[in-house]
């Protein structure tokens, strides 16, 4: 039974005809098992009749007289029956040795029987497997959509530094930074401009292009200015651009579009198409709570029934605010892009507070790997950061998702989670910090409660060690600058970061409190 | 130049097809093969569940001869052990087959590039 | 997928009729065996075919036509079961 090995260049051509072959194998197969149940069938009635045999002296017979006539006959020595053995070889023997041997024989058959079936089942689970095949393959029949997305040379270039590489242990936070100033100047002109939904929608190319060329201005900007206040921070042109994708990927809400428009329905400003442009073909990652890369189609979002007869949407990545669903115990819907908003500006006017603090929460919900989520969700307790045991869980019923009862309770019980330590620029920076700048550090956990913030829905911070922190960034560099994911806790302690980390962080904090109060 | 390359690329063609109808006589053979051994096999079987007292017999032709089990027994060991070895020497020769046969593909597709090449350069000239 | 079931379905219900089809084929074969047995006459031999060969065996007629209407029962029972 050999398969026809069929190449499929033309998708429904080439899969139909494999499961033609399969189907003829299935039915051959099928044929012989027939046959061979037949023939045990035989066996046994033989061996009945052998039994049955020595029992009178003689029968009386019609004797086959050639292949049409019959002639009445006597069945003598009824015992001796001479068996072909095979080969041209035959044996004469007693009508019981003559069953011995018809057992024997059907246990032959039996076995090519099992044999047969099996071939049968795997055929069958061919046959299944082309059926999926040929539905994958569209044909219209099946409700699968190829989904393309392309990557035009513009922006290419563009993203061409913001590529995922591989961070080097310092990098993480420096490129936050940059990152987010470009994407804040946005979002201030964005708000400014009251275009919640205006940069929502299909955005021309040429807006996009323009767009895609002014941020790059931007970022190249703050990259300079960047570089020369983090003259420690090891990032290049790398980091930035890395940390750019992350940006992206961090920034781009948990919402796959599907290449359809944005979702009208966000209310915060959405994060201005900016980078749009620039986004990467980023690889949808999974980030840890199924916060996909935020595609938003742009143009061709045609469905096409081109290629192989199946639909095909066309995409492309875009920033779109970030709704991150997290539970922050107060509404699952994360205000993400509130906060970032804030950060950003936050970072814009103190830029430089200190060792590359401004990758703020970008960094937070950078979240490059599984573990990011770990350290996303930290729990400040006494002071400490402590990793959450259950990402899952809130702390306290009251922060579950599913009840917005207590909002105050949740929100000073997100406060003093510290979801993540409050990310030293990011709280440099913080005006209204309300946004769920719910970053504390970790020292300013008692404090927390106290703070009169505006409870987002988010305040999942993502507090990072101070990255200016000699000591806590070797240790932690797992995956982002020295956050306190769990496997990273044990670094922890040794690691004097505790001491030094808050203390700057408090005094950011306690800046932009008095900022917020003020 | 074209036409050089296309005779070349029928001869070796040809060859291959030559090539693949033996290596299909082949397998055929081989499978005949395994067939007999399994029959072999049954008749080694049925013969040790007789004793020396059942007269065996062996068709050669329309005649039935008869044998004697012992040796009737050596027979079909013998028949047996040819029958393995036929079967190897199939094998090896397959696959020497299958090797040739990959060779000439590649050489096949190797002539249908060059083929093409110069299809493409004569109309791009004119 | 829906569609798989369905088909699956639709193969499996063929099949079904298939068998179906021929398992009358041989009910009414049956019966006209036993019709025919029970219409012999009385002198008559009746033989047994052995199964996947050439060779009759004699048989007696009360007995085969008992056994004859025995399988033709089975095989009402199979078709109704169906």
């Amino acid at each position: 039974m050999s398969e026809t090995h069929i190449r499929e260049d033309e998708f429904p051509h080439g899969v139909h005809r494999l499961r033609e072959e399969q189907k003829k194998v299935v039915s051959g197969c099928e044929e012989q098992i027939q046959h061979w149940t037949k023939v045990e069938a035989d066996y046994s009635s033989l061996q009945e009749r052998l039994r049955t045999l020595p029992d009178k002296l003689s029968y009386d017979i019609m004797v086959p007289f050639g292949p049409l006539a019959f002639m009445p006959g006597k069945l003598v020595h009824t015992n001796e029956v001479t068996v072909l053995l095979g080969d041209n070889w035959f044996a004469k023997c007693s009508a019981k040795q003559a069953v011995g041997l018809a057992e024997h024989r059907k246990s032959h058959v039996r076995k090519t029987l099992d044999d047969l079936g099996k071939v049968a089942e795997n055929f069958e689970a061919r046959v299944g497997f082309t059926e999926d095949l040929r539905k994958y393959s569209g044909g219209g029949k099946g409700n699968y959509v190829d989904i393309r997305e392309e990557v035009r040379d513009g922006e290419e270039t563009l993203t061409k530094g913001k590529r995922r590489l591989a961070h080097k242990p310092n990098s993480m936070p420096r490129v936050e930074s940059v990152l987010e100033l470009p994407e804040e100047e946005e979002e201030e002109e964005e708000e400014a401009g009251g275009g919640a939904g205006g940069r929502r929608g299909v955005l021309s190319e040429e807006e996009l292009w323009a767009r895609l060329d002014q941020l790059q201005a931007q970022e190249d900007q703050l990259d300079d200015e960047d570089r020369a206040s983090d003259g420690a921070e090891v990032n290049g042109e790398d980091a930035t651009s890395s940390s750019s994708s992350e940006e992206e990927k961090d920034g781009e809400a948990g919402r796959l579009t599907n290449g359809l428009h944005s979702d009208e329905g966000w209310p915060s400003e959405s994060r201005p198409s900016e980078s749009r442009a620039e986004l990467q073909p980023l690889p949808p990652q999974a980030h840890g709570a199924g916060l996909p890369n935020l595609l938003q189609e742009e143009e061709e979002e045609e469905e096409e029934d081109g290629e192989g007869g199946v639909p095909t949407i066309y995409f492309s990545h875009t920033m779109e605010p970030k709704k991150v669903r997290i539970n922050t115990g107060r509404n699952t819907m994360l205000k993400f892009s509130e906060r970032k908003e804030e950060a950003k500006r936050k970072k814009k006017n103190g830029s430089h507070h200190g060792n590359g603090h401004g990758h703020s929460h970008h960094e937070l919900h950078k979240i490059k790997s599984p573990a990011d989520f770990y350290r996303v969700f930290v729990d400040v307790v006494n002071g400490e950061l402590v990793p959450r045991k259950s990402i899952l869980k809130s702390r306290s019923r009251e922060n579950s998702v599913c009840s917005d009862t207590s909002e105050s309770s949740a929100a000073d019980f997100e406060e003093r989670r510290g979801l993540g330590r409050s990310l030293s620029h990011d709280e440099g920076t913080h005006s209204d910090t309300s946004e769920g700048i719910l970053e504390e550090e970790s020292p300013t956990g008692p404090r927390a409660p106290h703070l009169p913030f505006h409870y987002e829905a988010f305040s999942g911070t993502v507090v990072e060690k101070d990255p200016g922190m000699p000591t806590s960034i070797p240790h932690l560099t797992i995956c982002a600058p020295a956050l306190p994911t769990i496997p990273e806790r044990k670094c922890e302690d040794p690691a004097p970061d505790g001491p030094q980390g808050p203390p700057k962080r408090v005094s950011k904090f306690k800046a932009s409190r008095a900022k917020a109060t003020m | 130049m074209a036409e050089a390359i296309q005779k070349k690329l029928q001869a070796e063609l040809e060859k291959y097809q030559q090539m693949q109808k033996d290596v299909s006589k082949s397998m055929s053979a081989r499978h005949k093969l395994e067939t007999q051994l399994t029959e072999n096999t049954i008749v080694k079987d049925e013969l040790d569940l007789l004793d020396s007292e059942n007269t065996v017999y062996k068709l050669i032709g329309p005649v039935l001869v008869k044998q004697d089990l012992d040796e009737a027994k050596a027979t079909v060991a013998k028949r047996l052990e040819y029958i393995n070895g036929e079967i190897q020497r199939y094998e090896t020769l397959l696959k020497e087959m299958e090797r040739k046969l990959d060779q000439h593909r590649e050489v096949l597709s190797s002539l249908q590039q060059e083929y093409q090449r110069a299809q493409g350069r004569p109309v791009g000239k004119v | 997928m829906a569609s798989k079931c369905h088909q699956a379905m639709e193969d499996n219900t063929q099949r079904e009729t298939a068998l179906k089809e021929e398992l009358n084929k041989k009910v009414k074969e049956q019966k006209i065996v036993v019709d025919e047995l029970s219409n012999l006459k009385k002198n008559r031999r009746v033989y047994v075919q052995q199964s996947n060969s050439n060779i009759f065996f004699l048989a007696e007629k009360g007995e085969t036509l008992n056994a004859c209407k025995k399988s033709l029962d089975r095989m009402k029972k199979d078709y109704q079961d169906m």
